[in-house]
């Protein structure tokens, strides 16, 4: 297993020749460890997260994941890497409105390899959704709606976590919920990066990194291990 | 559609041989005398063994002559009546059942013959020739808008002893289901095989046949190829808006890993189904009202065909497939990191 899990080297990524929202990033994230990155909104932070997971690809610089150089991949290729590597937890949670929970979390699994309901069902029931499972979205509180994304990015065993403001939609009660989920995550082995806003959140993981304008901050704040 | 044209009636007609004689002696001629042709109705049992009795709709013998009833002289026509309507499916009969072609005490009456001697379905009456009576039951009374109605229908064995005339026919009606073209070549076969018989082509039936046959070829062509054309366009715009209200899913089934090929299978998956379901509800609602639209113009039902059910149904998935390609091609140019941003 390699040390670093991600590196990203001089990682510039412009939209439309014009907007700049990262320069020249510079970062390497320890396998194993949690990173919070932080910034104030339209900071390039979610460029970020998203070129990390191969859901972007940056105008210039390399971006070695788990030793690929993923800016290199074509459009199929960086898919299998997300499947095989990659889960994500969105703000918006993402979740199909007609599919149940528990299909929410089996989607992940066609994409991955073969559908298996009872794994789901088991992953859900873990998270303490196990009274929601064939629940539509609509019928889930935003909590429990947050918990059955981090289900669906969990269900085939990413090496790589990256979630996008994964409180930033809940209240306080839910937030916690999420966060220990998380340490306990963070607790197994799992390397993850978490993109907010909430300096508090930066508290429960390893380091954080701050981003404005597209430039980490060097003066970044090392925290002890969670 | 040939074949549902078949209302139209006989296309071919057996005559019998030419039975003029040439009277003379030696080198002086006295003229031609003719006689009162037949046909031997035990030749007409290689019709059906015939390479053409495959497009054989039906066929029926003819043996004509003349009845009293009531004092008054009607033509009575020898006939198998199973066989009648399947010849002349047009024909209005007003029958309770299909009456045997052995049946000797039942008759059909033309409509005409009806109404001037006051007769209904069951009735009984006494028709004679030649100082011999015979009792008859009316089974059906037959309308054709044509001198059928003055006609008086038994079974040809019937027919035969009344006239005396055994074992022999003056015509045969025949129907094919085949063009001009065939129908020429079917006569042929026929005069060749029956030894006492004529066969010809009844020209003006096999030519309005082929004239209606082209038209309505050209009609439902021009009309078909517009319908496909439309469902395609229809095909395609609903799929687009499918596809735009779904770029959501589609980026997050992108960011779970899905491949592009993946989700296109999954659309086209989708489109099958619909393709599918509407072919198959499209042929039955497209029979249905066929169906009706044939009886009402032309009096006599359609027989869809087993084969026309899967080309339908294939065509229908087959413009689904080629109209979605499009909107498939436009759902797989979605960006996750964009759409999943909601932007």
């Amino acid at each position: 297993m390699v040390s670093e899990i991600v590196e990203l080297k001089d990682v510039t990524k412009i939209y439309n020749q014009k907007v700049s929202a990262l320069e020249d990033v510079n970062l390497k994230v320890e396998n194993g460890e949690w990173l919070t990155v932080l910034g104030p909104s339209g900071s390039g932070k979610s460029t970020l997260l998203n070129i990390i997971g191969g859901l972007d690809r940056p105008t210039k610089g390399s971006v070695i994941v788990l030793g690929m150089n993923i800016a290199k991949l074509n459009q199929n290729e960086l898919a299998k890497f997300r499947r095989e590597n990659v889960g994500f937890v969105f703000q918006q949670f993402h979740l199909v409105p007609y599919l149940t929970a528990t299909e929410n979390v089996m989607l992940a699994q066609y994409f991955h390899s073969i559908a298996d309901e009872n794994e789901a069902r088991t992953a859900l029931s873990k998270l303490g959704l196990s009274h929601r499972l064939d629940h539509l979205p609509s019928q889930l509180s935003i909590g429990e709606q947050q918990r059955v994304c981090i289900a669906r990015a969990l269900i085939n065993e990413p090496k790589l976590l990256l979630a996008d403001e994964p409180t930033g939609n809940l209240d306080h009660e839910n937030e916690q919920i999420v966060l220990q989920i998380f340490k306990k995550l963070r607790e197994d082995g799992l390397t993850i990066i978490v993109v907010t806003h909430n300096p508090e959140i930066g508290k429960l993981g390893d380091r954080i990194v701050e981003i404005v304008h597209g430039e980490l901050s060097t003066n970044f704040k090392l925290l002890k291990g969670g | 559609m040939g074949g549902e044209l078949r209302g139209y009636g006989a296309n071919v007609l057996l005559v019998p041989k030419d039975t003029t004689l040439q009277v003379g002696l030696g080198e002086l001629s006295f003229g031609s005398m003719s006689g009162e042709g037949f046909i031997s109705e035990n030749d007409l049992i290689q019709i059906e063994s015939l390479e053409s009795a495959e497009h054989l709709v039906g066929y029926t013998p003819y043996l004509y002559g003349v009845v009293d009833v009531n004092a008054q002289k009607v033509v009575l026509v020898g006939v198998w009546f199973d066989s009648l309507i399947k010849v002349n499916p047009s024909w209005k009969l007003n029958s309770p059942k299909i009456i045997d072609r052995k049946d000797v005490n039942s008759t059909v009456i033309g409509s005409s013959v009806a109404q001037s001697f006051g007769l209904q379905v069951g009735d009984s009456f006494e028709n004679s020739r030649e100082g011999r009576t015979y009792r008859l039951s009316v089974a059906g009374i037959l309308s054709t808008g044509g001198s059928e109605d003055n006609q008086l229908f038994v079974s040809l064995g019937l027919a035969q002893e009344i006239t005396g005339n055994s074992a022999l026919v003056h015509t045969v009606q025949l129907s094919y289901a085949v063009g001009k073209t065939e129908l020429k070549a079917v006569a042929e076969e026929l005069s060749r095989t029956i030894p006492s018989a004529n066969a010809k082509v009844i020209t003006q039936v096999a030519e309005a046949e082929e004239s209606f046959l082209g038209k309505i070829s050209t009609v439902t062509t021009v009309l078909t190829v517009g319908v496909l054309a439309a469902s395609a366009v229809a095909v395609m715009s609903t799929l687009s808006t499918i596809a735009l209200e779904r770029r959501n899913e589609i980026g997050l089934m992108l960011a779970l890993g899905a491949s592009s090929r993946r989700i296109a299978a999954l659309f086209f998956a989708e489109v099958l189904v619909i393709g599918l379901v509407g072919g198959f509800v499209g042929y039955f609602l497209g029979v249905g009202l066929a169906t009706a639209v044939w009886l009402r113009i032309f009096n006599t039902p359609i027989f869809p065909r087993l084969a026309s059910f899967f080309v339908v149904v294939g065509i229908a998935v087959g413009v689904c497939i080629v109209a979605s390609l499009l909107p498939v091609r436009q759902a797989l140019k979605v960006t996750p990191s964009v759409t999943l941003r909601g932007e």
